[in-house]
């Protein structure tokens, strides 16, 4: 198995998918697909994670690159199989005709195998350009309902991430002026060469491209200031591309930014750290306020994900061994439950046509599957116990503390008491009450296991942590801070 | 000797460029704006063949070519094209009036000698001055994202952006490899057609091309 065919098998799928005209063919077919998908990432990369690495023409899968591909395959296969009911619905409600499903397909598809290629690659010039791809891939995603609304969102979206992209290619040339004397040119922009010689690279020229660098990156992942694009398109997007959105397209920026990062401090110490805790702490004031002030149930999610990058920017930014654990266990415990709750989210708005908060009521009674699911999910967003963001959020606070950082402990303690406090006073209010709405719950049995299969994994992750997998965390927290795997 | 007059020359086409940047800053219709980026990318085909040719750096003619053909031809017909199909006013809405541009134009140019002079210092290339200038078309390019609003004129402020980021990537150090060259061409050419379909959109949904009608979504 080599990655070319793990990333050819959703790309090959997507082309095919394209071909199809028909509702129920498309739907099987592209679950089908996804299990395809899902079993030969699956395959290639858990050897991995146990211990070694893939190195060979422009491909390197170490134990973080692995990781990040797990995480993509599953959550993606998880998006794919809520797609089937979500779409169903659409489609039933004449709001996608059978073309604009066959695209929706084909792109969630070439979005997929694009993700997967910008984990899967050794310089950092094609991490680039892969997530330069993404952006180009999804707006047409999030552009996917084509009325005002989205493309106002599709529009923000482009605009500002192609900024980002290009901040991020004037960090890429300026690594490269870095390292052209160090390195010969065929491997100046290969990450595993540039950690080795870290040393030897220019430090005056690294501090601007680690500040273009993590910028650029930062408007990706959404970081505040440069977030504004981010609310709109998670909200106006399909609620199967939303959760697609935040479980993992944030993860390919912050991936960019994780690795840059590893350079960066052994050049600089202390210089990427600093960056990463101003953009960490500004979106964690920002995203928490808006989450309180939120009427839109999709956009007080969306913000709760700038906040969840704040915490991982802040995370690195500690950079002890302790903070860098909990900064990939905060990335795997925000990419399992932010999308078992935006396909909550689905479900609801498109049983009550809404998505104002105050308007839907009574979600237990009337849907009774969707309401257990959503009482999960946002106790997992909000960081509740048993639910892992509880466990990373407890282990970025002893991070901070074990660092001597006593005043952004406490700051990060009232900041994450108070998204809880909002997170369930605009969530748990739309479980009761009583509405006058015909709201019932639509049969969709794939969507149904999708939501169950994320809750399955968050609370494992909560409950349980093999020791094996503490091994995976303890090796890619070794990548992180600059050593070998 | 030869090495002044070729420094020189390189200066001077890179001054060139900046120019072309700060007068689009003072444009307010539409069609010279999308002809003052194609000047400003003749200047940079030039600017890379003077480069590649006084330095010796024959990887650079393939950039040189690359810029002619993409941004020259393809992406100014392009913009040209969805002129003529959404027949869209020519008249720009600006939410900074000329003469404050001007200023801003000039403070971010002040500034960007500040931020570049560290880095101009370290370079040994031939063309590191214009490193300088790269850095302030970059932060003018972004000025007119956010103070034009007609759609139109967003992206032609993101191209001419990148055309900063192009000189200054050369500046650095005589270009990238070139698989990021490639790369970011094509993603140059997405992104236009791209943003070609949802002018199209826009245009549909809102019958104007103006951007400050997506100011809908937000917070009440």
């Amino acid at each position: 198995m080599t990655p070319l065919a793990m990333i050819l098998v959703p790309l090959i799928t997507g082309i095919l998918l394209l071909l199809v005209r028909h509702q129920m063919a498309l739907s099987y077919a592209s679950i089908i697909g996804a299990v395809a998908f899902l079993i030969t990432s699956l395959y290639l990369c858990l050897p991995i994670l146990t211990g070694g690495v893939l190195d060979y023409s422009v491909w390197y899968i170490d134990n973080l690159s692995a990781f990040f591909l797990v995480i993509t395959a599953i959550i993606s296969f998880a998006a794919i199989l809520y797609s089937k009911g979500y779409m169903e619905a659409e489609y039933e409600n004449e709001i996608f005709s059978i073309k604009e499903l066959s695209h929706y397909y084909f792109t969630m598809f070439v979005f997929i195998a694009v993700i997967l290629f910008t984990f899967a690659v050794r310089s950092a010039a094609l991490t680039w350009i892969g997530i330069g791809m993404t952006t180009m891939v999804s707006a047409f995603l999030v552009g996917m309902h084509k009325d005002a609304a989205a493309t106002e969102a599709a529009w923000k979206y482009i605009m500002l991430c192609s900024v980002g992209i290009m901040l991020a290619l004037f960090g890429i040339a300026l690594l490269f002026a870095a390292s052209s004397g160090v390195l010969s040119d065929d491997v100046s922009l290969d990450w595993p060469a540039l950690v080795l010689n870290a040393l030897d690279l220019n430090p005056v020229l690294m501090k601007f491209a680690a500040a273009f660098f993590i910028i650029g990156l930062g408007t990706k992942a959404g970081l505040a200031p440069l977030h504004n694009w981010l609310p709109d398109a998670h909200s106006q997007a399909p609620s199967p591309v939303s959760g697609m959105m935040s479980g993992v397209l944030l993860n390919c920026a912050m991936y960019g930014i994780m690795r840059f990062y590893t350079v960066s401090e052994i050049v600089n110490p202390g210089f990427a750290r600093n960056i990463l805790l101003i953009f960490g702490i500004l979106s964690l004031i920002i995203a928490s306020s808006f989450i309180f002030i939120s009427k839109d149930f999709k956009r007080m999610l969306a913000y709760s994900s700038i906040e969840n990058m704040g915490l991982i920017a802040i995370a690195l930014g500690i950079g002890t061994q302790l903070a860098l654990f909990a900064a990939v266990f905060l990335v795997m415990a925000h990419s399992v439950c932010k999308p078992l709750i935006f396909f909550c989210a689905g479900n609801i708005s498109q049983a009550y046509g809404t998505r104002n908060m105050s308007e839907i009521r009574n979600v237990s009674k009337k849907m009774k599957f969707t309401g257990f699911a959503t009482v999960a999910g946002g106790l997992a967003i909000a960081g509740a116990p048993p639910f892992p963001l509880f466990m990373g959020e407890l282990l970025l606070l002893f991070g901070a503390l074990s660092a001597g950082m006593y005043y952004l402990a406490g700051f990060l303690g009232i900041m994450l008491i108070f998204v809880f406090a909002s997170i369930t006073m605009n969530l748990f209010p739309m479980l009761s009450g009583s509405t006058d709405k015909d709201v019932s719950e639509r049969k969709s049995p794939f969507g149904s296991a999708a939501i169950v299969i994320l809750i399955a994994i968050a609370l494992f992750i909560g409950l349980f942590m093999p020791e094996a997998m503490t091994n995976v965390f303890d090796s890619m927290v070794s990548i992180l801070s600059g050593g070998t795997p | 000797m030869y090495d002044v007059l070729a420094g020189n020359l390189i200066d001077i086409f890179a001054v060139c460029m900046l120019l072309t940047s700060v007068m689009a800053m003072a444009s307010v219709r539409m069609r010279p704006l999308i002809r003052l980026f194609l000047i400003q990318s003749v200047f940079l085909a030039i600017y890379e063949f003077t480069i590649a040719y006084t330095q010796d750096e024959p990887k650079i003619y393939v950039m040189a070519v690359l810029t002619l053909v993409i941004k020259v031809i393809v992406i100014p017909k392009l913009l040209n094209y969805i002129m003529d199909r959404i027949k869209v006013g020519d008249e720009m809405s600006l939410s900074i009036g000329i003469p404050g541009s001007m200023l801003l134009s000039a403070a971010l140019i002040l500034l960007s000698y500040f931020i570049a002079e560290p880095l101009v210092s370290i370079l040994d290339t031939a063309e590191r001055n214009s490193l300088v200038l790269s850095f302030a078309m970059i932060l003018i390019g972004i000025l007119m994202m956010a103070t034009r609003h007609k759609a139109i004129s967003e992206v032609v402020g993101l191209l001419m952006a990148e055309n900063g980021l192009f000189m200054g990537a050369i500046a650095l150090s005589n270009g990238m490899p070139f698989i990021v060259e490639l790369g970011a061409f094509i993603d140059v050419l997405m992104a236009v057609i791209i943003i070609g379909i949802f002018a199209f959109r826009i245009n549909k949904s809102f019958e104007s091309l103006d951007t400050t009608l997506l100011r809908r979504l937000k917070e009440e």
